[in-house]
């Protein structure tokens, strides 16, 4: 035993060298762990022994087996963790409880024993959700990572993905906006499609997920698994090809009913702003600039002394406060297990008038109602609220500070009269215009296990997935000179069924394993529409809740549905746990393809080889496993919308002049029924290593994708737009690692992971095109990014930014070299990637006694953000008029002296030319950040008494090291990494309580 | 195993039921509930006047502002920019120098060709809506064959040489036809048109208060002339034959007003034109594009004026100011240019006005045709401070009946004759703009007199209107090849004593030589690439 430690501690010695040395010292000062025994003199009869159970945080422990060796007798703990049972002299006591080691004492004359249980860190034999089924981790032929609730329980985590964020290699989860509520981007493996959603599939307890994540209480969860491999994926066919993630809910445990409150209060703030002109500065610039009556000279007085002036960044951001409250209660006997919880969480923006409420409730239960059927249901009712979409950031940083704030007497808000020409004012809407959007989440989910026969089971299961999403927005009459006052009431409605019939045969004939499966599905979704806006209120009173007072009025409605259904079938063999294969085959038919392009046929095969179990192995204990995996298969998408292959007619709404609206319909689409599945072709190879403690995940990659679900550009003389065709290759190649380990195990027990995945991105075709255009912009210049073989999605296409000639006019290179003022579109180039070539993670647990601290680190490089956000502060172009940020204008040509300091062109030079698809607005947006720190102290239940109490401090996105000059580099507002006045993701500190009874 | 048995009778039912809940093929058939293929439209005339609403809705949305259409028109020597500010893609018009990646060049370009499809789609369709009679579907297509050639003719005397799509399909091989051809399809495409278009609607939408909305005879006409007038000046150069056609088809149009075939009348005073008054009541009106607030609208009201002006302008466009001083004082200059500016001191100036230093970036006469009030359905007053909206809902007028009565008088005298009648509508131009009866046109004038005189007529009737579409100041001047003398002057820049003692000249620069490509804009970049036949 001794030899293994020692090999351990090398390892750990090799591995923490990479990490900061003083977290380190501390590893090597800890004393090694003391095997638990009693040392009494010895007695003769049976004893009558008392006992308590504690764990490594000193909390006792409910419902663990004590169990005499060798015998059927025994007890469990109770309420406190304690037992009495008796026992002969000699005998061997047996305690176990899941997720722990089990432990062996002899029992001696002590008859009082005080026992502390190991957490079991050993994660071989865990077992691991995978499609349609659970097998050992040790056995996995796939590449799936998976996180657990001990993972991510010291972080305050408000919503599912943030669970995923930088704690799985391969998965890039990016928040694309800081409001409350607003969408994550979630990535397996590089973007897959091109036009078509690369969004993962999340399926929960077995049912695809068909409306998100929103409604999902992460308390809730178990476990998560991210399945990237083909032969993990392929298993989902023709929505596998953007990565699996499964979301196993808790269930309840057996033993006395245990009731969890968690309660968090956070304050969030603006972490990093712009540095824009001041009022009085601004004045001063608009006089130098567009001349010197333009702010007149009382005015001018008035800004200086701050009489007058408007601080839109003040004014508009403040603290947020973030609620969240937590309940779960489970219990259960040996038959029926259940658990029942319920959340609130209410969510301020860290601007004005926005938050987010999500109120939830789920019921789950496990029973074994006949010896040959087991049943279970789920079920998770949600109701979210967003008030407000959080405040217009683009127009927050580029309103003139010099301007009245509204018109005194008609309580109108103004306009900008200096810089943007056509928007709304960004504090004024906020006081005058509202909007509501809701959403009601009912899932349920039955599932019918039948024991056929030794082996043999089938599970029959039924999902359904009810969501309506009412919205409402009023629009008042006062948010600026002569605006039209409006409301707006949308009800839309999603249907989701699906039934999953499985019949699963599993049988072991001496050193050989077999499962064989034969699955059929199907499924079908529906969604309506129904909308109701009217204008021109008589009486602005009535809000969005009167149509009847609003003069004009519209209404469309909408309906689409969709069906898939499946058939698979898998086989896994194993022989003495060393080799395994296994082989699979999905049939997916769609109602969204015509004809025979409806099914598509998606085949995979995995084999594993675990050298560390072959007999030369034996004689070590170093290698716990080394397992070898290589796995090929094939996935689909058919993410199109309904009916999209139909090229149905367009409506339109024309009033002649009038206030009537008069419809209208044209064939602007183009019908496309040849149409059919985009394919990706996926290698893995991959290796896993338990070593010594450290747990190592080794993976490599290639991704093809064919016959691309490919919006081509139809020519503009054509009329513009896109239609579909199947043609477009892509091209995804990474590598993935992960390491888990304990450096430090004992009193203080230091709990790291880190993680790393590279991926590489490429176009290859592009449906013959040499390259497609993308994000336009035609008032800021065109094209802001390109796809073309060779280079990655997201590549942004600009002019190469050369400095200022004599004049302070903005110079760019010519395609030949040379430089020019007015470049063509001769001139731009393809520069830079919107998505991270690594991303990173690094999250560490240290626990002593009963301080428990957690660091984790999110890290992404190799990207590129867009920064039309400072673009537009800094130049005159698009809808802004004038420049906002100090440094173009103190720091602009005009008003250096030293012209070889300018670092902004001139404002007054005709020909100075800008253009936000230049590199010189291209910026690295490489980051770390430090995602959550967290320190809590547990209050044991023997001291509290009447419960176990956890007391958290806590801070997210405290701070991020970047050279990104814009608020965040993580968020975006559109297309592929356009920082167009992105919402940034706020810094939070959360205090927490949580109280076990 | 006879449990087991027992077991696998129980749950089969459950198997089977849902292997054959539902036959695979009906399962997945698509069936898009609410909405209508190609194949099942046109089935009565509901659906044919669906298809125009289409039509006329695309025409409203092509137009609505100024980055989708007219920038061209800059070129003009009526109008100019802003020195710099966010102008970029109007400057490059004004300064003759427009390279490919114009950021709003493409959109002016899709613009055209999204209108030639919902034509196309109504020109290759409607032929088969059951139940409605012959003149229905005749003057359906006749509509939407005007404004397929109604588009062409912006295209071909923009670009030039462009595809002509007459197809639903995607053609990424389309070959550039000749100025010849396409104004070959313009004219057959307009001789349809004039037949079968309706003299006078009488149905709403497509007549309101005893007005035309649509497309009539008499608007058919009117275009003809003008796209004779082009083809008989740059680049086909056809002459007097074409002149002569030119002023038949607007004498067409003039008998038929007088002898009461059509309605269409001059105003009395010029400063109704652009009036809110008579924004739904112009009697000159041949051809409109109708907006609304409360349903399509157009946003040209606050883009017109200058930036330091009180109301808010966006400084999009100005007034050049030779043209300014050569245009005849009276009412119709009154209401043409604001009288009077508002600068941001809240008091009222000349345009010209500056301080010593001089204090504005931008100074130049300002047009005020497009102006609308600060309270919806108000009368713009330019004494007024109140920030005006960027939503606008005024008429967009493509023709009016004084434009013919200059076409006729041109067209007459550039093909070597003059008559009465061409002298007499021009005076009648003149006088309304004048404000008085001087009838200082006469019959003794030569032919080339007459024609001149026409042209400037023309280019004072129509002076900053560049959003109008069909016949701007500047497409008077492509079609007499006259560009070219605007270039040379505006690289030369004069000051012009527009006051006494006062000094001004044009503040966008122009440089470069000049070579006939400048005649035309290039091919928007993005279409380039797809088709090498644009390159």
């Amino acid at each position: 035993m001794k030899v293994i430690r020692k090999d351990k501690w090398l390892l750990s010695i090799l591995f923490m060298s990479l990490l900061p040395s003083h977290l380190f010292s501390q590893a090597a000062s800890m004393p090694e762990e003391q095997p638990t025994e009693i040392q009494e003199a010895q007695g003769d009869d049976d004893r009558k022994i008392k006992g308590i159970i504690y764990d490594e945080q000193g909390e006792t422990i409910i419902g663990a087996s004590v169990l005499i060796k060798g015998e059927e007798t025994g007890t469990t703990s109770d309420m406190d963790g304690k037992f009495t049972l008796e026992a002969p002299l000699g005998a061997t006591l047996v305690i176990s409880y899941i997720g722990y080691h089990p432990q062996e004492i002899k029992v001696r004359k002590r008859t009082t024993l005080n026992i502390i249980l190991k957490e079991d860190n050993q994660l071989l034999d865990e077992v691991v959700v995978v499609g349609y089924g659970t097998v050992k981790k040790s056995d996995l032929t796939g590449s799936v990572s998976g996180v657990s609730t001990r993972q991510f329980k010291n972080q305050p985590v408000k919503r599912v993905e943030n669970i995923l964020q930088g704690r799985t290699p391969g998965v890039e989860v990016t928040a694309t906006s800081g409001v409350p509520g607003a969408g994550m981007k979630v990535r397996v493996r590089g973007t897959t499609s091109i036009n078509k959603s690369s969004d993962p599939l999340y399926v929960i307890d077995g049912i695809i997920s068909s409306s998100g994540l929103d409604g999902i209480n992460p308390s809730d969860i178990q476990s998560m698994e991210v399945l990237k491999d083909a032969s993990s994926t392929a298993i989902y066919g023709s929505r596998g090809s953007n990565g699996v993630i499964l979301i196993t809910t808790k269930g309840g445990t057996e033993g006395k009913a245990s009731i969890t409150f968690d309660a968090s209060v956070g304050l969030s703030t603006v972490r990093k702003q712009y540095d824009l002109l001041n009022a009085y500065e601004y004045a001063t610039a608009l006089n130098d600039i567009r001349g010197s009556s333009t702010i007149p000279a009382g005015d001018l007085e008035a800004y200086k002394n701050g009489t007058k002036g408007i601080n839109w960044t003040d004014l508009i951001t403040h603290t947020g406060v973030t609620q969240d409250y937590r309940l779960s209660i489970s219990g259960g006997n040996a038959k029926v297990k259940y658990l029942v919880s319920g959340n609130m969480l209410d969510q301020e923006a860290v601007t004005i008038e926005t938050n987010y409420k999500r109120y939830g409730v789920r019921a789950n239960i496990d029973a074994d109602v006949k010896p040959w059927l087991t049943i279970s249901a789920k079920m998770n009712a949600s109701s979210l609220h967003k008030h407000n979409n959080g405040a217009n950031w683009f127009h927050i940083t580029n309103f003139s500070p010099t301007m009245e704030m509204k018109d005194a007497e008609t309580g109108v808000y103004n306009r900008d009269p200096y810089n943007i020409a056509n928007g709304s004012n960004p504090y004024g809407e906020l006081m005058v215009n509202y909007s509501d959007s809701y959403s009601y989440n009912l899932n349920a989910n039955l599932t019918l296990l039948f024991k056929i026969m030794k082996g043999l089971t089938l599970s029959v299961q039924g999902g359904y997935d009810y969501d309506h999403s009412p919205s409402y927005s009023f629009k008042s009459k006062l948010e600026a000179p002569g605006a039209i006052n409006s409301m707006n009431n949308t009800s839309n409605t999603h249907n989701y069924w699906q039934n999953t019939n499985n019949l699963t045969w599993q049988r072991q004939f001496g050193d050989h394993s077999i499962t064989t499966m034969a699955v059929w599905e199907i499924s079908r979704s529906w969604d309506t529409g129904l909308q109701a806006t009217g204008s021109n209120l008589n009486n602005e009173s009535v809000g969005y809740w009167n149509i009847a007072n609003a003069a004009i009025r519209n209404a469309s409605n909408s309906y689409t549905e969709a069906s898939l259904a499946s058939g698979i079938i898998r086989a896994n063999y194993d022989y003495k746990k060393r080799y395994f294969i296994t082989a699979a085959l999905r049939a997916d038919g769609s109602s969204k393809f015509q004809g025979n392009n409806k099914w598509g046929y998606f085949p995979s095969a995995a084999v594993a080889w675990d050298i560390a179990k072959e007999g030369f192995m034996s004689d070590q204990h170093v290698l716990e496993q080394l397992k070898l995996r290589g796995s090929f298969g094939v996935t689909g998408n058919q993410d199109i919308a309904a009916y999209s292959t139909l090229g149905m007619l367009s409506g339109t709404a024309y009033g002649w002049g009038t206030s009537t609206a008069f419809t209208g319909y044209w064939g602007n689409q183009f019908p496309t029924p040849g149409i059919t599945w985009e394919k990706t072709y996926q290698y893995d190879l991959g290796v896993d290593l338990s070593l010594g403690g450290f747990n190592i995940t080794f993976d490599w990659f290639k991704k093809m994708t064919k016959d691309l679900l490919f919006q081509k550009q139809v020519p503009k003389y054509n009329g513009g737009g896109t239609y579909w065709v199947n043609q477009g290759e892509l091209n995804n190649t990474g590598v993935e690692f992960s390491v888990n380990t304990f450096p430090v195990k004992g009193t203080v027990t230091w709990e790291t992971s880190f993680n790393a995945a590279y991926v590489k991105n490429e176009v290859t075709d592009l449906a013959g095109s040499d390259f497609v255009l993308t994000a336009n912009y035609s008032d800021l210049g065109g094209a802001m990014q390109i796809m073309k073989p060779g280079y990655p999605m997201g590549s942004f296409y600009v002019y190469q930014w050369k400095g200022f000639d004599d004049k302070g006019t903005n110079l760019y290179q010519k395609a030949d070299g040379s430089l020019t003022t007015s470049p063509t579109s001769e001139d731009l180039e393809v520069k830079g990637q919107a998505s991270p070539k690594w991303t990173l993670g690094w999250n560490n647990t240290i626990s002593w006694k009963n301080w428990t601290v957690n660091v984790f680190f999110n890290a992404a490089t190799g990207y590129n953000r867009l920064n039309i956000s400072r673009y537009t502060t800094a130049s005159m172009t698009g809808n802004s008029r004038f420049v906002t940020l100090r440094d173009a204008y103190f720091k602009g040509w005009d008003h250096v002296s030293n012209k070889a300091e300018a670092t902004y062109p001139s404002l007054t030079n005709t020909d100075s030319k800008n253009y936000a698809n230049s590199d010189f607005w291209l910026e690295d947006a490489s980051f770390v950040k430090l995602k959550n720190i967290s320190i809590s102290y547990r209050i044991p239940k023997r001291v509290a008494k009447f419960a176990s109490i956890q007391l958290s401090v806590s801070a997210q996105d405290l701070f991020t090291i970047t050279r990104y000059k814009g608020m965040d580099p993580e968020v975006y507002t559109s297309y592929d990494g356009l920082d167009y006045g992105a919402y940034p993701i706020p810094r939070t500190i959360t205090f927490g309580a949580k109280i076990r009874f | 195993m006879k449990t087991a048995y027992k077991y696998i009778r129980r749950i089969l039912p459950f198997v089977f039921a849902s292997l054959c809940l539902t036959s695979c093929n009906d399962f997945l058939t698509e069936d898009p509930k609410g909405q209508l293929t190609s194949e099942n439209f046109f089935s009565n005339k509901e659906d044919l006047d669906a298809s125009l609403t289409a039509l006329y809705s695309v025409i409203a949305g092509s137009q609505a502002s100024n980055n989708l259409c007219g920038t061209n028109f800059l070129v003009g020597d009526d109008i100019s920019t802003h020195p710099s500010s966010n102008k970029q893609p109007l400057r490059e018009h004004d300064q003759f120098d427009v390279k490919d990646n114009n950021s709003w060049l493409s959109s002016m370009w899709e613009q055209r060709f999204k209108v030639i499809k919902a034509a196309n789609f109504i020109i290759n369709n409607a032929g088969r809506t059951p139940d409605v009679s012959d003149d229905e579907i005749k003057a359906a297509i006749g509509q939407a064959r005007y404004w397929r050639a109604y588009s062409y003719f912006y295209l071909v005397t923009t670009w030039g040489k462009v595809p002509i799509m007459l197809e639903e399909e995607i053609n990424y091989n389309a070959p550039l036809k000749t100025e010849e051809e396409v104004y070959e399809l313009i004219i057959s495409d307009l001789k349809i048109a004039e037949t079968d278009c309706p003299i006078k609607y009488t149905k709403e939408p497509y007549a309101k208060n005893g007005f035309n909305i649509a497309v009539s005879r008499a608007a058919v006409k009117a275009t003809m002339a003008y796209v004779y007038m082009c083809m008989a000046g740059w680049p086909l150069n056809k002459g007097t034959e074409y002149y002569e056609l030119a002023a038949g088809k607007a004498k067409e149009v003039i008998d038929g007003t007088e002898n009461g075939t059509y309605d269409y009348k001059l105003l009395d005073e010029y400063s109704k034109v652009y009036s809110w008054e008579y924004n739904n009541k112009n009697t000159e009106l041949l051809l409109g594009i109708y907006y609304n607030r409360d349903q399509t609208n157009q946003a040209a009201p606050l883009t017109d004026f200058l930036q330091d002006m009180k109301q808010g302008g966006w400084g999009d466009t100005n007034g050049e100011i030779k043209f300014w001083k050569e245009f005849p004082e009276g009412p119709r200059k009154d209401a043409t240019y604001f009288p009077k500016i508002l600068l941001n001191d809240g008091k009222l100036h000349d345009w010209w006005y500056d301080t010593n230093p001089p204090s504005r970036e931008v100074v130049a006469p300002v047009f005020m045709k497009t102006v609308e009030g600060a309270v919806r359905g108000t009368e713009f007053d330019y004494t007024n401070p109140s920030l005006v909206n960027a939503a606008g809902e005024k008429t967009f007028q493509l023709i009016r009946l004084s434009q013919v009565y200059c076409w006729y008088a041109e067209a007459t005298g550039r093909s070597g004759q003059i008559n009465t009648k061409a002298v007499e509508v021009l005076n009648k131009v003149r006088n309304r703009a004048d404000g008085e009866e001087s009838d200082m046109y006469k019959a003794t004038m030569s032919p080339e007199e007459l024609a001149e005189a026409a042209y400037n007529e023309h280019g004072w009737e129509m002076a900053g209107y560049y959003w109008g579409g069909i016949a701007s100041r500047a497409r008077d001047m492509f079609r007499m090849y006259r560009y070219k003398d605007h270039f040379e002057y505006r690289k030369e820049n004069p000051e012009i004593e527009v006051a006494p003692g006062v000094k001004r000249k044009e503040i966008v620069p122009v440089t470069g030589t000049w070579d006939d490509s400048k005649m035309y804009v290039p091919y928007p970049y993005e279409d380039a690439i797809l088709n090498p036949n644009l390159k």
